[in-house]
């Protein structure tokens, strides 16, 4: 019993193992040619199994049947082959027990690749991808149904193993098949995806931690952001190769469904080909709507970005840096830094920005504000107000950032609740008045870091030179910057959102609510607050202390969407079939919000430019002012 | 193809801080579209950290003449007659805002430097048309309310470029970083020259032409399908009238409209 056959079977895991080790050959010696990027590894693959079911496991299930479809068939699959392996141990062979054993694993193995056939069958979704995921169901039925068999041979007839030999060939189809699909296909996320996990760019986001900061750039390196694939880092190139084309950052990315030029999963498959040496048309899932087709041939060291390379231009100034791919990426790919560095490598290195950009970063540059318009102006919309200006003389509890919303008169309005809201709670505050400049958040989104430096540089100067207790702003992008980004180039203070403050201070009861009876108020989220700053209660509880009637739209929270205004989209001249902004306020219209309640200049203005027919559009401190209980 | 670009520095009329002068930038711009192959950058006064910006617009180089803001024009001429500026001889074309920014500039330097140098000057070029042969050019003249007018140049010769010129050049900062800013010594002999400063007089508004169409006598008369010289005539009946044309006793230009 247990004769040549099973031999032969444990042999042939051996081997497959092997060939599938020599295929990563080439792919780290590629990575390697990226920048040098100093890891851990030792730790990092440590902490792999923990990252892998913690939180890869939690995005990966928020797909219904995605969770179960994996835990079958690569749990059974592997389990079977390495067990399997064990064979070459002859007491094993020779245990019924044992090929038993092997026999259930590979026919779970089975089960999970039912399921992943049916993904794609009888029709595949727009999301997902085709060309070699199609047969992959192929080759993994091959090699478990094969390994199945030659349990079953050796199980019910110990005698004649020789029988094994024909299921044993179809397992050497399937393991072929399987060294194909993790070299040259889909499947090389299995290694590059481990990988990636275990030398992530931002460990901090394991566990349920965040870190969503853009991190400085030197100004002095030979090359500035990313202009071809061996900009980037190695660890990030395998970032790249561990995107599994499952289509969720499509799904949820704003700037894809008003079709606009960008596909996050087909950008990150556009880097992932580049740096492979393949062509654009390799990619077999959704493209970039509209995005004109570019013919480029990619390699290691020719440009990613441009007509005729691998990702047209458009697709860069697309994104909103909403981070919303990145939150659904259950490979944790970071796709805004990705966006970021390229931007950094189109704007620093060739000057390649829209018209509408540029024209903005020469004002920032040649103004300290995006406008062009006087620093002085910014508080116009609060004269009647007579607010402190903070000089370096005297002092104050808050120095209220007006941000650049403030020009705007709407926005103003949202400021004069905020600062009446501060006068009944008897708070002690002033501005930066003419000293307060553009924090530089457009010009670091839109890859200009010389100018966002230079920006930085002068408002930690000032802030540095004033005292005060802490910053409350009710604008979440400078909010980002100043509390996020400011302190790796010398900048701490307490920074706060101005719904952050005003829930402290209805809990202090230094602001009495009285909940309103309104119609009913959904929440929008902003995503410089939520999903960038973690901040998604103290609305929502100043919400529902100030409203009766409160509802969520489907996309909030971590989920929620963004209304468009991010990224310097809007001063990108970016082509789009539907405006972003519609679109979410269809969302609130769907759950009968009557009033969308908003805390952010940019959503304001985003949202409140939707033709009516729609709901209202009111800042948090808007509502919280209309409910407060005069003391 | 040479040029030199008159740098002054400039403030933001509106923040008030230093930044490049539009019109310099644009300068840039034109002359890239005019095939200058080698450029520089040339300021009459000591160098600054404000001239930074000029090198992510596509400046590479940078003289400031250290001593020459005593007499702008003497300096830069000699600069650009003398100085060796470009390896191999003089440039061919001095560039210049139509207009500063508050900076260390005076909108009369273009003319005189060009009377300095004996070039021949074009104002205000917002555009290149035509190279029309080796060393010429036509131009587009950008007039006040939009007007556009051909101008043609042939070179050496100096060039004010407006704020409204289209050729803003793209921003990049990788080539700001290598930008070089030398700093020269000069000496200039400010001989006193007796320069007729022009004749100061009062201002005195001038008198607006049209403004006698608002006296009385309502929106003319109305004539369909009139002789065409019947029609002239009525046209400069109602133009003596509003006093656009003077009388035609006292015209001093012979009166057409009777021929």
């Amino acid at each position: 019993m247990g004769g040549r056959a099973g031999l032969l079977a444990s042999g042939l895991v051996w081997t497959i193992a092997a060939a599938l080790a020599a295929s990563a050959v080439p792919m780290v010696q590629r990575w390697r040619k990226g920048k040098s990027s100093p890891k851990d590894m030792i730790r990092g693959l440590a902490t792999v199994p923990q990252r892998y079911m913690v939180d890869v496991h939690h995005a990966v299930e928020r797909r219904k049947g995605a969770a179960p479809m994996h835990a079958l068939v690569a749990g059974g699959t592997l389990a079977g082959s390495v067990v399997l392996a064990a064979g070459v141990i002859p007491a094993l062979r020779e245990s019924r027990l044992y090929w038993g054993g092997v026999g259930v694993f590979f026919a779970t193995a089975i089960g999970g690749t039912y399921l992943v056939w049916k993904r794609r069958n009888p029709k595949k979704p727009s999301w997902l991808s085709g060309g070699k995921f199609l047969w992959l169901p192929n080759a993994l039925l091959a090699w478990n149904l094969g390994g199945t068999l030659v349990a079953l041979v050796h199980v019910a007839m110990p005698g004649k193993t020789g029988v094994a030999l024909v299921p044993l060939a179809m397992m050497a189809a399937g393991g072929a098949g399987l060294v194909v699909q993790v070299a040259r296909g889909p499947m090389r996320h299995a290694f590059s995806g481990v990988t990636w996990l275990a030398a992530h760019s931002r460990p901090e986001r394991f566990g349920g931690g965040r870190s969503t900061d853009l991190r400085p750039l030197d100004l002095t390196a030979p090359t500035l952001g990313a202009l071809v694939p061996s900009d980037f880092a190695w660890n990030i190139l395998a970032s790249f190769d561990a995107c599994i084309e499952c289509g969720r950052c499509e799904q949820h990315c704003p700037a894809f469904a008003a079709g606009q030029r960008l596909n996050p999963k087909a950008l990150i498959q556009g880097l992932a080909l580049s740096a492979r040496g393949e062509d654009a048309s390799a990619y077999t899932g959704s493209p970039a709507p509209h995005a004109p087709p570019t013919a480029g041939k990619g390699s290691m060291t020719s440009p990613i970005i441009g007509a005729d390379a691998v990702i047209h231009p458009d697709t860069l100034w697309a994104c909103t840096t909403c981070r919303s791919c990145v939150e659904q990426c259950p490979m944790m790919i970071e796709h805004v830094d990705a966006i970021v560095d390229l931007r950094r490598g189109q704007t620093l290195m060739l000057g390649e920005v829209r018209p509408g950009a540029a024209d903005a970063l020469r004002r920032l540059r040649d103004t300290g504000e995006s406008g062009g318009r006087p620093l002085s102006a910014r508080a116009d919309g609060l004269a009647g107000e007579n607010i402190p200006v903070l000089t370096e003389e005297n002092q104050t509890d808050v120095l209220l950032w007006l941000g650049d919303g403030a020009y705007e008169l709407r926005y103003a309005r949202t400021l004069r609740a905020l600062v009446k809201l501060l006068r009944l709670a008897d708070v002690k505050f002033a501005i930066l008045g003419e000293a307060e400049l553009d924090c530089g958040d457009l010009a670091r989104r839109l890859g200009d870091e010389a100018t966002f430096q230079g920006l930085a540089t002068e408002v930690i100067g000032t802030l540095n030179n004033r005292r005060f207790q802490r910053i409350v702003t009710a604008d979440p992008h400078a909010l980002n910057v100043l509390k996020n980004e400011y302190p790796a180039l010398g900048g701490r203070w307490e920074v706060v959102h101005h719904t952050t403050f005003l829930d402290e201070l209805v809990s202090a009861g230094r602001l009495k609510l009285d909940a309103r009876d309104l119609p009913s108020v959904a929440y929008h989220d902003p995503c410089y607050l939520g999903r960038y700053n973690g901040e998604f209660d103290a609305p929502r509880r100043l919400l529902a202390a100030a409203c009766k009637t409160t509802v969520e739209m489907e996309r909030h929270g971590k989920q929620s969407m963004c209304c468009g205004g991010g990224g310097g989209n809007p001063v990108s001249d970016v082509d789009a079939e539907l405006r972003i902004p519609d679109i979410r306020m269809g969302q609130a219209a769907e759950v009968g919000a009557a009033i969308v309640a908003v805390g952010c200049p940019g959503c304001t203005a985003m949202l409140e430019g939707v033709p009516e027919p729609r709901p209202e559009v009111k800042d948090i401190a808007e509502l919280v002012l209309e409910a407060v209980v005069p003391a | 193809m040479k040029a030199v670009i008159l740098l002054s520095i400039g403030l933001d009329p509106v923040s008030g801080r230093p930044a490049p002068v539009p019109g310099e930038v644009r300068a840039i711009g034109l002359a890239r579209a005019l095939g200058v192959t080698q450029m520089i950058g040339l300021h009459a006064g000591p160098a600054s950290p404000a001239l930074a910006d000029y090198g992510g617009y596509g400046l590479t180089r940078i003289i400031c003449l250290k001593g020459g803001e005593a007499d702008p024009v003497q300096a830069l001429a000699t600069a650009v007659k003398t100085h060796s500026l470009f390896a191999d001889g003089e440039p061919d074309l001095v560039l210049a805002a139509s207009r500063g920014r508050g900076g260390s500039d005076t909108g009369l330097l273009p003319y005189q430097l060009a009377q300095a140098l004996g070039w021949p000057i074009a104002t205000d070029v917002g555009a290149l048309i035509e190279q029309t042969a080796a060393g010429q050019f036509a131009l587009a003249q950008f007039r006040a309310r939009g007007a556009v007018r051909p101008v043609s140049i042939t070179l050496p010769c100096v060039v004010t470029v407006p704020e409204t010129a289209r050729s803003v050049p793209a921003f990049v900062f990788a080539r700001q970083r290598t930008m070089r800013v030398d700093e020269v010594a000069v000496t200039v002999h400010s001989v006193a020259t007796e320069e007729t400063a022009g004749a100061l007089r009062p201002y005195r508004r001038r008198p607006k032409l049209i403004s006698g169409a608002s006296k009385g006598n309502g929106g003319g008369q109305l004539m369909v399908n009139p002789d065409p010289h019947e029609a002239a005539r009525a046209i400069v009946a109602h133009l003596r009238v509003l006093g656009v044309l003077p009388d035609p006793d006292q015209a001093s230009l012979p009166d057409h409209s009777k021929d």
